[in-house]
Formats: C-alpha cells, sequence, structure tokens
C-alpha cells in the first residue's frame, strides 16, 4: 500500500531495500508509544503475533528524468 | 473540505495526475486516497496506463472521450 | 478518517519531542553499525528515534544535496553529512524548535559546516521544486495525516532522477479497532 501512495504522486522504480519485524519491545523505547499503550497493544494481540505485527521497511524510489504529466 | 465518494474520487484521478488540481480539491482527494485502499489501487493503475498512453502517443491530442471510456471501465471494475 | 484532527496529532507530536529524554543507546544500537555511530555527539545517538537505517541504502554521493525529513536531534542528518562531504549540504527539517536546536548544536559539536537546519512541515515543505538531489526520511511518514502530501512534497523538491530512501514502520495486518481508538495511539 505504501509503494502504491510513493508510485502514484509520481516516483518510480519503487523498491523495497529492507524489511525487518520490529518487535512490541522495540516499540516500548519510543517516546510516541507509551508503556501503558504497548501493555495494552500486548494484551488485546495474540502472543504468537507479537513479533511480526509491525516491521520496519526502507523504501527507496526515484523521480523520473522526463517529468510526466502536463503543465 | 469534504469527505469524497470513490465515484467523486475518481473523476478526479487524471485531472491530479495531469497535476490541475489544487486547494481544497487536491486536499479533498489526497484525503480519500489515504484513506481508502480501493481507490489508491485503481489510481495506481491509472498512473500506469497514463504513462503508457502518453509514451505511445506523445505528440497526438488524445481521443477525446478516452478519458470517459476509462473512467467508466474503472468503476465497472470490483475494488 | 483520522481519529485526531491534523492539528491535534502534530501537538501532541511536538510535546513528545519537546520533552523526550535520551535514556540510552538501545535504538542507536539496534539500528546503526558501530562504525556509523563512532564519532557522532553523544546527544545524537541517545536522541535517534528512527525505526531504520534509510542513509545506508540512499546511495549518497560527495557533493549531493540531501534533505532529512523529520530529522529530530540530527543522527540521520549527520550521517548524510559525512557521505555526501564539503561540497554537499545536509538539510535537516523538523517541526519541533527543540530537536531542531540539537541537530544545529550536535552538527556544529561534530565539526560539519554543511548541515543546514530548517523548521516546517513535511506537507508544506520550506524548499524550492527540484532543488535536492535526495530526500531521506527516517520513522516520519506514519506521523503525518496527510502521507500523499507528504510524499508529494518529497516528490516536488527532489530534482528529475533524484532519489527518496525512507524508513517506517508497516503493519502486517490490520490493527483490532480497540488500538486503533485507544486515546495513547497516536501513531496506530
Amino acid at each position: 500500500m505504501l509503494r502504491k501512495k510513493f508510485f502514484n504522486v509520481g516516483f518510480v522504480g519503487v523498491d523495497v531495500a529492507d524489511r525487518a519485524p520490529f518487535g512490541l519491545t522495540a516499540l516500548a523505547r519510543y517516546p510516541l508509544f507509551p508503556p501503558e499503550f504497548v501493555d495494552f497493544v500486548r494484551a488485546v494481540v495474540p502472543a504468537d503475533r507479537h513479533d511480526t505485527l509491525v516491521y520496519s521497511v526502507v523504501l527507496t524510489a526515484r523521480n523520473p528524468i522526463v517529468r510526466e504529466g502536463g503543465s | 473540505m469534504s469527505a469524497l465518494s470513490c465515484a467523486q474520487a475518481m473523476q478526479q484521478f487524471f485531472a491530479y495526475l495531469d497535476r490541475a488540481l489544487a486547494g481544497e480539491a487536491l486536499e479533498d482527494l489526497e484525503t480519500h486516497l489515504d484513506a481508502c485502499l480501493a481507490c489508491c489501487e485503481k489510481l495506481a493503475f491509472s498512473r500506469r496506463l497514463d504513462g503508457f498512453v502518453k509514451a505511445k502517443l506523445p505528440d497526438s491530442p488524445l481521443p477525446a472521450d478516452l478519458e470517459g471510456r476509462i473512467r467508466d471501465a474503472l468503476a465497472r471494475v470490483e475494488p | 478518517m483520522p481519529y485526531f484532527t491534523e492539528a491535534q496529532a502534530r501537538s501532541i507530536i511536538r510535546e513528545t519531542y519537546e520533552s523526550a529524554k535520551g535514556e540510552d543507546r538501545c535504538v542507536a544500537q539496534a539500528l546503526y553499525t558501530l562504525q556509523e555511530l563512532s564519532g557522532l555527539p553523544e546527544g545524537a545517538v541517545m536522541l535517534a528515534f528512527g525505526v531504520g537505517n534509510p542513509v545506508r541504502h540512499a546511495g549518497l554521493s560527495p557533493g549531493d544535496v540531501v534533505l532529512d525529513v523529520g530529522c529530530g536531534a540530527g543522527i540521520d542528518t549527520l550521517l548524510a553529512a559525512s557521505r555526501v562531504g564539503p561540497n554537499g549540504r545536509a538539510l535537516g527539517l523538523d517541526m519541533t524548535p527543540r530537536m531542531l536546536e540539537l541537530a544545529a548544536h550536535h552538527a556544529a559539536s561534530a565539526g560539519f559546516a554543511n548541515v543546514d537546519v530548517h523548521e516546517g512541515l513535511m506537507e508544506a515543505l520550506p524548499f524550492a521544486d527540484a532543488s535536492v538531489d535526495v530526500v531521506v526520511s527516517n520513522g516520519v511518514l506514519n506521523l503525518s495525516t496527510r502521507k500523499s502530501r507528504a510524499l508529494a512534497e518529497m516528490h516536488r523538491v527532489l530534482r528529475p532522477g533524484g532519489r527518496v530512501c525512507l524508513a517506517d514502520l508497516v503493519l502486517s495486518e490490520n490493527l483490532p479497532e480497540e488500538i486503533v481508538k485507544n486515546p495513547t495511539a497516536l501513531v496506530a
């Protein structure tokens, strides 16, 4: 879905350069994810999905050389 | 700002791809695209098609009703 | 429809980062190699809150102008600055004044003269069309309530042939409804 967003705004050659699981324990280190929230997610999501719920990805893409479209 | 229906959003695809949308119209469409997976997919298809057509016919004007026909076809496609 | 308005979301994010403490190097150590971290100011490392390593994949060359969208305390900006060298420029953009001050401070203390910081929003980048060679971004796109706009802005400021290299989190499945509606769940 994220790749399509890149494509839709005009990027080409959208590629996933890296993809890695990002466990809930890692989320807890970030200020935007307060401990209460992480505990809440842990409680609501089945244990076997804790480590595969979230992934970090690195996407790369290019601007085309010839600008497409009008104007 | 108003919430667009998918039909309304699709009307704007080619204008969006031609960078002819601005202001509130642009914002409304972007908001819809951010939320609607089906339209995001359809726009990606339209963009591919748009690029293909422009590559094949760079110097001739597009048939007047082409955009309308593509829009109709998209509307018939299941999301 | 987003559960927060754009203004609410920004306000929460800004407040979070105005008071964020860098308590350890855990985030940085998980994302960057020892070699990448060596030579970087401690403050930039402790306040690293990215989710990936976009600079590693960005293919930066000496002389490039690179923009770090959502630079925070500057760790990726500094890594980029060292890759593009004195003839290049590393521009850091953030909407949180405290983070920008820190990024500028870290750049100065590390001896980088090719770093500029700018305050602004990723949905309205304060840069001219086609003015940068590479855009990097680390864990910030998800913070926008207008992702398509933010991406369109990155596209706009990149010169034709320019590259974007962006790290962020994605979900492997939809979150249960209760999580998305939880008041602490801004980023979800």
